[in-house]
């Protein structure tokens, strides 16, 4: 149905619906049917995947000319992210979410040349693979914590620590690791560091987990004496923390793009089940009390995605958008996980089995309101905004 | 001082027998209680919660075999005399099976418990009528499904496909059942199956069957077990290609009531597991708040975080009293249709929010498979499918 999505509804322009249609169909033909076979395995070559958009010229489409993009806004990257959405793992979606718009914009807009050839470029055409590792064992929530420690050494840094939880780690090339100064106290005192895979750095597969189960997610990604030449650092010394809240800021919106078009997929599938199942002598989905639970949640996806949208026209106009983004990463986290459980539960003894993809769906969707900025986390920032902390 | 007075000059009533005769969870039967707890600690391997994730091979039968020969199966089964007290063999009975499903939704992440609820309050309970079975049942040697739901269709057991036939003199039964409990590791299987051609009965309709899977071959049953996200392991699917049935339980156009009156019976036990359940995965959230540090200090010290688990342990309570309610009322025989369906509703919705509450308060960990709050969730899920959906029990509780 999709009613309030595209060139209709005065937010995109003709070309961005055009990239929409090509993008969308390339995912359906080259990535969506291969997707049963990715999750019973519990991995998919992403390289391969990246590889595809690459050649279709769909990576990094807001990113500077100059830097392998292709020189567009923040709206191509809102038509990325839904079309992400489409797909039913969002082990792929998550991803490639990293890889295109937490890493990639962090060395687009404050990497050093030497960063952009040797990171972003590569990771444009799909050779190289990016990986955010932030989190720690006592760092999840509170990003500030984090114990992996760089010491400036003679033109780097040497750094050690250990990271937890890191999507795509198995697969990656390099990470964007998150690490504090030795001395620093504060919000000033970290960096943020562009890590390639290589001696000193050990990545151990994680604990399996209730969703996405081919996302490549490491357990932990560890660190020892690891030398980053300083050329290699994103944003000044001792402001990793700040760049790196704001990336947060950014990202979270287009997170939030791909949340909803999970739960407008998931809505539009139940529904089609549900007008082809028969109980009691009529279509479940002809039920009203089936219906209003469906009309009430596409309600909600709709509002929510003009809440995303408003937020992105003032990322784009240069407004400040830190509420909207820490309001709709809260509202699409939660709407995707009810839309996904109700339309589990709608889909009876089928849904169970672990396969199918309304079951993936549920799994997969409980994730957004853990990670990369948990709804508690949200709540507190939109509290701290508004003037409303302790 | 009048009401000083109106007590004292009230006549004296001694109301603990009435009281304990009505209240099965009352005076818990110690000696029953000290049995489960021993029958635990006495069998780590079979209750490690991995052997229970690991959807090849949870040991179903192992446990129920193992808990019949412990007496514990029986203790929990109405027979023999009242108890000291007063209360009926029915009342001590239920007791016991209040303290059994809830010592069981403490241990592998409540799992196993599943599978001794099918044996015990499904499959043996419809079984009542039939003593040269439950011997086995209740000593464990012999285990039981309940098979009604079909690919087709579950919610609306009145359009079967599964059809009693007939082959010569002997009855036979040809369909698909799926997910089964207990079904990949069933002696005997408790078939619902339409009966146009009225061979069980002089009417039409569902018949309810028995089939002994020992006697068929396994062309005539077949079982697969389902890689179901939660229950893991437990559920199966059933092909009947003119499987022999062994007696016909209740004849066509019986079936469907026969089962009616058992869940209400299956629905108030359900909701006294599924309310321990969420209160394991409760005091486990409680104790995880409390050692989980943000910020510098323990998670418990945030007011969101205490007000969520105090509204979460609120309604715990609540439907926990539901469910007690719901076994005195089954002591009486005057529990309702609509009130069995009341609780499992309530219970079934409990379990999911706490479940779900409880992954976000754990964070990353809380997504880990094998979490008890992920576990929950997984099963909870299942629980608002079996043994009636939340839907059909809001069309029961509508219905009265
Ligand atoms: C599958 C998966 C993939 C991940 N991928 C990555 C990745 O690629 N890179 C990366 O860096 N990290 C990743 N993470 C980690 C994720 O970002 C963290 O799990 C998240 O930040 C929450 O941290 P935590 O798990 O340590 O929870 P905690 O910080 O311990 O918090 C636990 C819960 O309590 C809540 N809470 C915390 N403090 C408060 C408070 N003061 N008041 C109220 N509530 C509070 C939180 O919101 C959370 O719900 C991933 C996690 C998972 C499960
Ligand atoms: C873990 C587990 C264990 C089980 N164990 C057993 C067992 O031991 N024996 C057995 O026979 N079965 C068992 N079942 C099957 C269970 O009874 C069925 O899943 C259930 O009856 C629903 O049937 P269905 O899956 O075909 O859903 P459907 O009938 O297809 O219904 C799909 C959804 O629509 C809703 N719905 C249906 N009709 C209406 C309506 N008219 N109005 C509004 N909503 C409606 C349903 O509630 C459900 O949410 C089990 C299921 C699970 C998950």
């Amino acid at each position: 149905m999709t009613v309030l999505q595209g060139v209709r509804t005065g937010w995109f322009t003709p070309a961005q619906e055009e990239l929409r249609a090509g993008l969308a169909a390339h995912l359906a033909a080259e990535v969506e049917p291969h997707i049963p076979g990715w999750e019973a395995a519990g991995r998919f070559p992403v390289r391969e995947v990246l590889a595809g958009l690459g050649a279709g010229g769909w990576l990094g489409l807001r990113f500077p000319r100059e830097h392998g993009g292709a020189g567009g806004s923040a709206w191509e990257h809102v038509v990325f992210a839904e079309c992400l959405g489409g797909l039913s793992s969002d082990s792929v979606g998550m991803t490639l979410t990293v890889h295109n718009d937490m890493v990639a914009p962090m060395i687009a807009e404050g990497g050093t040349p030497a960063a952009v050839d040797r990171f972003l470029r590569p990771a444009l055409t799909g050779e190289y693979v990016l990986a955010h590792a932030v989190s720690e064992p006592g760092a999840g929530s509170d990003v500030a914590a984090v114990t992996s420690t760089a010491t400036p050494v003679d033109g780097g840094y040497l750094l050690t620590g250990s990271k937890r939880w890191v999507v795509g780690g198995l697969y990656a090339d390099a990470f964007a690791v998150l690490a504090r100064l030795p001395e620093a106290r504060g919000p000033f005192g970290h960096v943020l560091l562009m890590v390639p895979f290589g001696e000193g750095v050990t990545v151990t597969a994680g604990a399996p987990t209730l969703g996405l189960r081919a996302a490549g997610v490491a357990g932990t990604v560890d660190f020892d004496r690891v030398f980053v030449p300083t050329e290699y650092r994103i944003g000044g010394h001792g402001l990793g923390l700040v760049t790196q809240l704001r990336q947060f800021e950014q990202e979270r919106i287009i997170s939030a793009c791909r949340a909803l078009a999970i739960a407008d997929r998931l809505l539009e599938r139940t529904r089609e089940r549900l007008d082809q199942r028969i109980s009691f002598g009529a279509p479940i989905g002809s039920r009203q009390d089936v219906s209003f639970r469906l009309s009430r949640l596409r309600a909600e996806v709709e509002s929510a995605r003009q809440l995303a949208y408003t937020a992105i026209d003032r990322w784009e106009g240069g407004a400040d958008y830190r509420s909207a983004s820490a309001a709709v990463k809260l509202r699409s986290s939660r709407l995707a996980r009810t839309v996904a459980r109700e339309c589990l539960h709608l889909h009876g003894a089928a849904g169970q089995l672990t396969e199918s993809p309304a079951n993936r769906a549920f799994r997969d969707a409980r994730l957004f309101s853990i990670s990369t900025g948990s709804d508690e986390m949200m709540m507190t920032t939109l509290a701290r905004l508004a003037g409303w902390d302790d | 001082m009048t009401d000083t007075v109106s007590t004292a000059t009230a006549p004296q009533r001694d109301l603990a027998p009435l009281v304990t005769r009505r209240e099965p969870a009352a005076n818990p039967d110690q000696d029953y209680a000290d049995r489960v707890a021993a029958f635990v600690a006495a069998h780590p391997e079979l209750l490690a919660t991995d052997r229970w994730e690991d959807p090849a091979v949870p040991p179903v039968r192992e446990l129920i075999g193992a808990l019949g020969a412990a007496g514990l199966l029986r203790a929990a089964w109405p027979a023999g005399t009242p108890g000291p007290d007063g209360r009926s063999p029915r009342c001590l009975a239920l007791g016991r099976a209040i303290q059994l499903h809830t010592a069981f939704a403490q241990v592998a992440n409540g799992a196993p418990g599943a599978a001794v609820l099918t044996q015990l309050e499904v499959g043996t309970r419809l079984l009542t009528g039939h003593p040269e079975l439950l011997d086995g049942l209740l000593d464990g040697t012999v285990t039981v499904s309940l098979a009604a739901t079909e690919p087709d269709g579950g919610s609306d057991l009145s359009t079967l496909t599964t059809r009693v036939g007939r082959d010569g003199d002997r009855l036979t039964v040809t369909g698909e059942k799926w997910f089964i409990s207990n079904a990949p590791f069933a002696d005997l299987l408790l078939v619902l199956a339409d009966d146009p051609d009225r061979h069980t009965g002089p009417r039409t309709g569902p018949a309810l069957l028995l089939v002994d899977t020992r006697q068929a071959t396994a062309d005539e049953v077949e079982v697969t077990a389902l890689a179901g996200s939660g229950h893991t392991g437990l559920t199966g699917s059933i092909s009947l290609r003119s499987a022999p049935v062994l007696a016909v339980l209740a004849p066509a156009g019986q079936g469907l009531l026969t089962l009616m009156r058992h869940w209400i019976h299956e629905r108030v036990m359900l909701t006294v597991r599924m309310t321990a359940l969420a209160q394991a995965v409760l005091d486990d959230a409680v104790s995880g708040a409390r050692h989980r540090q943000t910020f510098g200090s323990p998670l418990l010290t945030n007011q969101h975080v205490r007000f969520l688990l105090a509204e979460l342990s609120a309604e715990v309570a609540e439907v926990r009293s539901a469910a007690l309610q719901g076994v005195r009322l089954l002591v009486e025989g005057g529990c309702t249709a609509a009130y069995a369906a009341m609780c499992k509703y309530r219970a079934s919705v409990l379990l999911r929010r706490v479940a779900d509450e409880a992954i976000q308060l754990a964070g990353a960990d809380g997504y880990r498979t094998g979490h008890p709050a992920e576990r929950a969730l997984r099963d909870g899920f299942g629980l608002a499918l079996a043994g009636g959906t939340d839907e059909l029990m809001l069309m029961q509780i509508e219905r009265g």
